[in-house]
């Protein structure tokens, strides 16, 4: 085996594996602080694919709009998800964690039936701009120049997160409002905004992630549980709650389906489910998680 | 007293009348039924550890499945006929069950509930990808069962007699001390370890007892549909029995039922009507989140609790 | 040394949370039979030490002897059934279950019975059950949940919870807490009652002096994770130390 073709392989593993990070990460951050698992977020993602079509659609459909979509489609969702915040999250706060489960449960079934009845069955083309849609060569391998601006924004979202939440007076708001709701409460800071906040932000960045995937497959039906299943996969994987974790574990995942596609086929699913399945069985709690009884 | 007399009394009296439907009902309506049942037995296995463990399992589809699977594939490769297949297919899912719970129950509340889902969904995984041994995304079809039971008449008396003798030693385990502690450590579990519990097996066990007879049902309904397929491993799977333990009411025991009930009619009504069956299952959930947590059949018991045995 | 007296055997017990060093040093020996209070101002590690006795914490340093026998980091509920039964600060109940069923699912799990899946729960130990109701005073209100109840109720609860747990040694933290003075009385009388007609050996943590000082047949004073006096009453009243550290800050 080439050199470059070993180049090439680690390439698509890191695009696929930053993919699935920008869902994780949203994922995974929303559980940290708010302490809810969010079904609804493969949902999400879903339908900010939708609208990116919609909004390309309504500007023309040159590949060029899709800046437009980009900018367009994840804020939208980010809107979607302060409301569903506000208006079904919040009163559930005080309840069981099952009833917290069970309307971002029930949302999936909700938005996924809204988005067939508003796009219909038949999958949906999003074309790239034609800056993103050459190759270049590097050492003597060619790239799709998609793929490197992809990896590119996943480091960058990991290290944008890392700024925020290390760096940022808010930041350390949110750290501490995870750690301790009760305590930071009493220090006269307003959780109920902190909340909204990360449940849009989740919003957004399954919006993008969604957005960023729509033209390197088709926007269709199912992309939803699929994505949100292996964002999951990550997120166990890393350690719930752990940012860094679901960074590494979809590097981890996306490495490791593409070079064990060398060997096997059709492992692509099995791997990462593999993997997890040992991690449960070593540390139940992920490779980056603190152990919780 | 007496009211604990009506407590015994009326589900054999239900009994009795779905016995005489039986004969009356035409075919159709009979399979309906034979699924409200499979799918109750289901729901109930799951409202075991969640409604009275206060354990939130969002892969025991990984359980049903199992037991589908395992009859399935007994009944095409070995001569196995439907009753010891459903038999080894139990305990195969028990011992399943004990090592999924080992494995989870290492985690607690909502860790616990991410780790099961993600355990189903290794199951969904395997079973979608290995084609030698389970079919792969095509399932398991043309199964063959005996002439005998294939007559939806008398595989209605059967999954009766099953489910009815489930429900019964569910409803025994439930009004044990086994029980009893189950709601205990549901209440306040820190509570029951100063009274010498042994939490952790505790729970174990009832996370073995609810895999069970989850692997009953799915091997029931494998018997009906003489097929197995990777959607009864599936977290939409798993999220049915909660639906329907929700629908009919948590805390309660006949909600479970009720609950499976009331899922199949709306999913034949609404379906009907519609395909967008599921927009309006999630907006009946989300109303009833918001408005009505107790469910319907808690609804109706709180209304009935003066005449009815407490049936918590 | 081993004397038979002697219920209780703590030597050199130690535990620290990082810098906080929650009980530091602790020889403390409770003779069967005594009616104990434990006093000593916020912090001074009486909970802790609770905690310790009872296995939800393991001690760094030390050695805890219950009946001759060493329990410390022993797991909580091999503690417990070896005998010792609390209640805590915090009302700590079974909501869901009825009055009846709280002390009856105490007595069940203390006996190893809360693996048996086949006996009615109900018909089990009715009149063991009823007579610890009896005691505590909670007869009448046997089949009212146990969430519906009133403070000064649960509390009572409380401690006939502890009793189905037939306990040799019975640790009561604050259980008069949050109580009116009519209800703190029905406690206190109630503690009076276990020790003189069941035997039971009892230690309680009391804020309130005036109820500990005359309920307790002894005083252990805690302060800075340490037993600073023990001894009758009058003993700790007239101790100087005590006065200073204690009765001043108060």
């Amino acid at each position: 085996m080439e050199f470059s073709d070993i180049l090439d392989i680690i390439v698509g593993g890191l695009t696929s594996g930053m993919l699935l990070f920008m869902v994780a990460a949203g994922l995974t951050l929303v559980f940290g602080v708010l302490r809810i698992i969010n079904f609804s977020h493969g949902a999400i993602y879903m339908l900010a694919a939708y609208i990116s079509y919609s909004v390309m659609a309504l500007f023309g459909n040159a590949p060029n709009t899709y800046w437009m979509a980009l900018l367009i489609a994840p804020i939208a969702v980010a809107v979607l998800g302060a409301l569903i915040e506000v208006f079904l999250l919040r009163p559930m706060y005080n309840r069981e964690h099952l009833m917290q489960l069970l309307v971002t449960y029930a949302l999936v079934l909700v938005i996924v039936d809204a988005t067939k009845f508003l796009w219909g069955p038949d999958p949906k083309m999003v074309l790239l701009p034609d800056i993103l849609s050459g190759r270049i060569a590097i050492l003597g391998a060619t790239f799709s120049v998609y793929s490197l601006v992809l990896i590119l924004i996943g480091f960058l979202t990991m290290a944008g997160l890392w700024l925020f939440l290390n760096k940022t007076k808010l930041g350390h708001i949110i750290r501490a409002g995870a750690f301790d709701p009760e305590m930071t409460e009493a220090l006269g800071i307003n959780l109920k905004f902190i909340y909204t906040f990360i449940f849009s932000l989740g919003a957004w960045m399954a919006g993008l992630a969604g957005v960023l995937i729509a033209p390197l497959t088709t926007v269709s039906q199912g992309m939803d549980s699929s994505v949100l299943l292996d964002a999951f996969a990550v997120v166990v994987i890393g350690g719930m709650g752990s940012i860094g974790g679901a960074f590494l574990a979809s590097i981890l995942v996306g490495l490791g389906n593409s070079f064990g596609l060398l060997w096997i086929a059709g492992i692509a699913i099995a791997f990462t489910f593999i993997v997890m399945a040992v991690v449960l069985v070593v540390r139940p709690w992920g490779l980056f998680g603190r152990p919780i009884k | 007293m007496k009211s604990n007399r009506i407590g015994t009394f009326l589900p054999l009296l239900f009994l009795v009348f779905l016995f005489l439907l039986g004969q009356i009902l035409p075919n159709f309506y009979l399979r309906i039924i034979i699924e409200m049942a499979i799918l109750g037995l289901f729901a109930q296995s799951l409202n075991l550890i969640m409604g009275y463990g206060g354990m939130i399992s969002f892969g025991h589809a990984a359980f049903y499945g199992f037991g589908a699977y395992a009859v399935a594939i007994l009944l095409r490769d070995t001569g196995m006929s439907l009753v010891p297949a459903i038999l080894t297919g139990t305990v195969l899912t028990g011992v399943f069950g004990f090592i999924v719970g080992a494995i989870c129950l290492r985690a607690a509340k909502l860790y616990f509930a991410i780790l099961t889902m993600a355990i189903s969904q290794l199951l969904f995984v395997l079973v979608y990808q290995w084609y030698a041994f389970t079919g792969g995304d095509n399932g398991i079809h043309g199964l063959t069962v005996s002439p005998w039971m294939t007559d939806p008449q008398h595989y209605y008396y059967f999954v009766l007699a099953v489910v009815g003798l489930c429900f019964f030693a569910i409803r025994v385990i439930l009004n044990s001390p086994f029980g009893y502690t189950l709601r205990a450590l549901r209440d306040n579990q820190e509570r029951t370890v100063f009274l010498g519990a042994y939490v952790w097996w505790q729970k174990l066990i009832a996370f073995v007892f609810a895999a069970m007879f989850a692997g009953i049902a799915g091997g029931l309904y494998v018997g009906y549909d003489h097929m197995a397929y990777p959607l009864l491993v599936n977290w939409s799977k798993s999220a049915e029995p909660i639906l329907m333990v929700i629908l009919g009411g948590i805390n309660t025991f006949w909600g479970a039922l009720v609950g499976a009930v009331l899922f199949v009619i709306m999913e034949m009504v609404i379906g009907k009507i519609t395909t967008y069956w599921l927009f309006f299952l999630g907006a009946t959930i989300l109303i009833l989140v918001m408005f009505f947590p107790k469910g319907i059949w808690g609804y109706v018991e709180e209304k009935l609790a003066p005449f009815l045995a407490r049936e918590r | 040394m081993a004397d038979n007296n002697n219920l209780l055997e703590i030597k050199d017990l130690k535990l620290s949370f990082g810098n906080v060093h929650a009980v530091d040093g602790v020889n403390l020996t409770v003779k069967k039979g005594d009616l104990t209070a434990v006093i000593g101002p916020n912090g001074a590690g009486k909970t802790t030490l609770f905690n310790v006795i009872t296995g939800y914490y393991s001690p760094d340093q030390g050695t805890i002897s219950f009946n001759g026998q060493e329990i410390g980091g022993s797991p909580s509920h091999k503690i417990a059934r070896s005998g010792i039964a609390r209640s805590f600060q915090i009302t700590n109940i079974f909501p869901t279950l009825t009055t009846f069923e709280n002390v009856q699912i105490a007595y069940l799990i203390i006996r190893g019975k809360s693996f048996n899946t086949v006996s009615g729960f109900r018909k089990l130990n009715r009149g063991s059950v009823e007579e610890i109701l009896e005691t505590v005073g909670l007869k009448e209100k046997a089949n009212t949940l146990a969430g519906l109840l009133s403070h000064g109720d649960q509390r009572t609860l409380e401690i006939g919870i502890t009793l189905a747990c037939k306990p040799k040694l019975l640790l009561l933290d604050e259980p008069t807490s949050g109580m009116s003075s009519w209800e703190t009385n029905l406690v206190t009388d109630l503690i009076e009652k276990i020790s003189r007609e069941m035997g039971i050996t009892i230690m309680f943590v009391e804020h309130d002096m005036k109820v500990a000082f005359s309920v307790a047949r002894n005083v252990v004073v805690m302060h800075q994770g340490q037993v600073f006096a023990h001894g009758t009453p009058e003993n700790i009243r007239s101790n100087q130390e005590v006065r200073k550290i204690y009765l001043g800050e108060e």
